[in-house]
């Protein structure tokens, strides 16, 4: 479904990772684990079509009508076209503050769905908000600003799940909530997988929940992956760097300053 | 002996080489405005147009702006036709003193004025908006939506910017025409004099040129303001960083653009 190859960034003169290779296959979910500044956000964008790798193919299979393509090599107006298969779950949930929570999650279906009427769209966007475990009716009219972060975050999720898109990129998507609705945003994640087909990518620091929720496991360190793998294998690997990150240990190879 | 010079970031051209460095600065500046513009340009012409946040943003600009222009232009009018008045009844001139304010305002001051608070309020008000959107990754989630920033964002604020200038401009200049009169009437030039030489004065001619610098004035705004917001850099700071460079660069442009139009007009 997602294959990357040889992926580089480089911001100026900063490397921020080089020589990613990776294969997430269809319907499944792909955890994206590693410190803060390694570059994980940046690998989403990459993957959103959003920011623009500095080398490197992302090939994406869409299926028969679109076929495969690299989303590194389109133009604006082709990836735009592409943009629409991928949802996006931004780390600060990024709503639109000039919108309502309604406006918010309805915005890509008046976009796309010119032919769909108030009501369907009502009833799409209330459907949504309690699939992401929202309180519909105390959320739907409130403006972003008068939320709380767990619940902007969950109506970012809401959004970006409304154009039921066949990728799903999640940054972060249960930093900042309580244990138990980070539960209930896993088996988001994992529902979408098993019941819809989504592939998924997750960025996540909850270490234990990523362990329990992936297909495969890879971690992001010092530009580049220094392990890939089932989680069961991440959790025996015998890298230091990956034990202390796993482990959640202050003295390591991570933080040994050389 | 002293000690040996610790080697320090090279001098290069001293302040020709800073005044080069920021001519080369404003013309990438200036130079990514000019495709912005011509990306909207293409989409106005492609029909991608929102009606409603056009008329939103035109409302912003135009009613908006109405009072605190017609207010600028009244104050600065009333200041000239005081300096006019005192010289011209002078050597009785009297009757080319409408004459003179209906020109000069109409023509210069009531649309330089305008775009001058436009951008100030306006420009500001574009450039924070957008800048605020790019250090939240709301643009980036504009354009996961598949959904354009231009199209979405700047197209209306342009088109809002090409309404409503020439209307604002062309209410505040009679505000400033007419709001010069007491101040002439005080020194003891009737209302048929003053009036009488501002109809002979202005031509169809010059309220079309006006008109015509108000609409280039608010493209440049408009276009200006949203390419500072969109191009904002990271952090909190970055957003004020923008909102002062709009503003800064607007009124510059507004000014080269009018001086150029003078020329072409004159
Ligand atoms: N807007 C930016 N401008 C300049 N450099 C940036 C910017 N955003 C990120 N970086 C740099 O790029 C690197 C990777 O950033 P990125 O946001 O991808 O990290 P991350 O792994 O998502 O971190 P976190 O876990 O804290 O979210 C960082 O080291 C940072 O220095
Ligand atoms: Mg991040």
């Amino acid at each position: 479904m997602i294959e990357i190859r040889d992926l580089a960034f480089h911001r100026g003169e900063q490397v921020i990772f080089e020589g990613l290779d990776l294969h997430v296959a269809e319907g499944e979910v792909l955890s994206v684990i590693g410190p803060s500044g390694c570059g994980k956000t940046t690998l989403l964008k990459c993957l959103a079509g959003l920011d623009r790798p500095s080398a490197g193919s992302i090939f994406l299979n869409l299926g028969e009508d679109d076929g495969r393509v690299d989303l590194a090599a389109l133009n604006e107006e082709r990836l735009n076209e592409v943009r629409r298969e991928i949802g996006m779950v931004f780390q600060y949930a990024a709503l639109f503050d000039s919108l309502s929570v309604r406006e918010n999650v309805a915005f890509p279906m008046y976009r796309f769905w010119p032919d769909r009427s108030e009501a369907e769209i009502d009833a799409e966007v209330r459907r949504l908000l309690a699939q992401v475990g929202l309180p519909v009716d105390t959320t739907i009219g409130k403006m972003p600003a008068e939320l709380s972060g767990g619940m902007r975050k969950r109506v970012g999720l809401a959004r970006s799940l409304a154009l039921q898109p066949r990728v799903l990129l999640y940054d972060e998507p249960s930093s900042g909530l309580d244990p138990i609705s980070a539960a209930s945003i896993d088996r988001l994640i994992l529902s979408m997988r098993d019941q819809v087909g989504v592939t998924s990518v997750v960025v996540s620091h909850h270490v234990a929940n990523v362990l329990r929720t992936s297909d495969t496991v890879a971690m992001l360190y010092g530009g580049g992956l220094i392990a890939v793998g089932p989680p069961d294998e991440i959790a025996e690997s015998a890298d230091e760097r990956v034990r202390q990150f796993i482990t959640g240990s202050a003295e390591g190879p991570l933080t040994d300053i050389d | 002996m002293s000690a040996p010079a610790r080697p320090g970031p090279v001098p290069a051209w001293g302040p020709i080489g800073a005044l080069g460095a920021a001519v080369t600065a404003s013309a990438e500046v200036v130079g990514s405005c000019v495709l912005l513009w011509g990306q909207t340009v293409r989409l106005v012409r492609a029909g991608r147009i929102s009606l409603g946040a056009t008329l939103r943003q035109a409302d912003a600009v135009g009613v908006g702006s109405l009072p605190m222009a017609a207010l600028t232009c009244v104050f600065t009018s009333a200041v000239l036709c005081l300096y006019v008045t005192d010289l011209f009844s002078r050597y009785g001139f009297n009757e080319f003193i409408g004459m003179l304010m209906g020109q000069v305002v109409v023509r210069e001051m009531g649309p330089l004025l305008t775009a001058i608070v436009v951008a100030s309020r306006e420009g500001s008000r574009i450039a924070a908006e957008l800048a605020a959107m790019k250090v939240t990754e709301q643009l980036d989630a504009l354009r996961s939506l598949a959904t354009d920033p231009v199209e979405y964002l700047v197209v209306p604020r342009y088109l809002g910017g090409l309404l409503a200038m020439p209307l604002l401009s062309l209410l505040s200049s009679m505000a400033g025409v007419a709001g010069a009169y007491p101040v002439a009437a005080a020194r003891g030039v009737s209302s048929d004099v003053y009036w009488g030489s501002v109809m002979r004065g202005v031509s169809v001619s010059h309220v079309g040129g006006g008109l015509v610098k108000a609409l280039l004035f608010g493209a440049i705004i408009t276009i200006v303001a949203s390419r500072t917001g969109l191009h904002t850099g990271f952090g909190a700071a970055a957003v004020g960083r923008s909102v002062t460079a709009s503003v800064v660069l607007c009124i510059l442009l507004v000014h080269i653009a009018d001086f150029g139009l003078a020329l072409v007009f004159a």
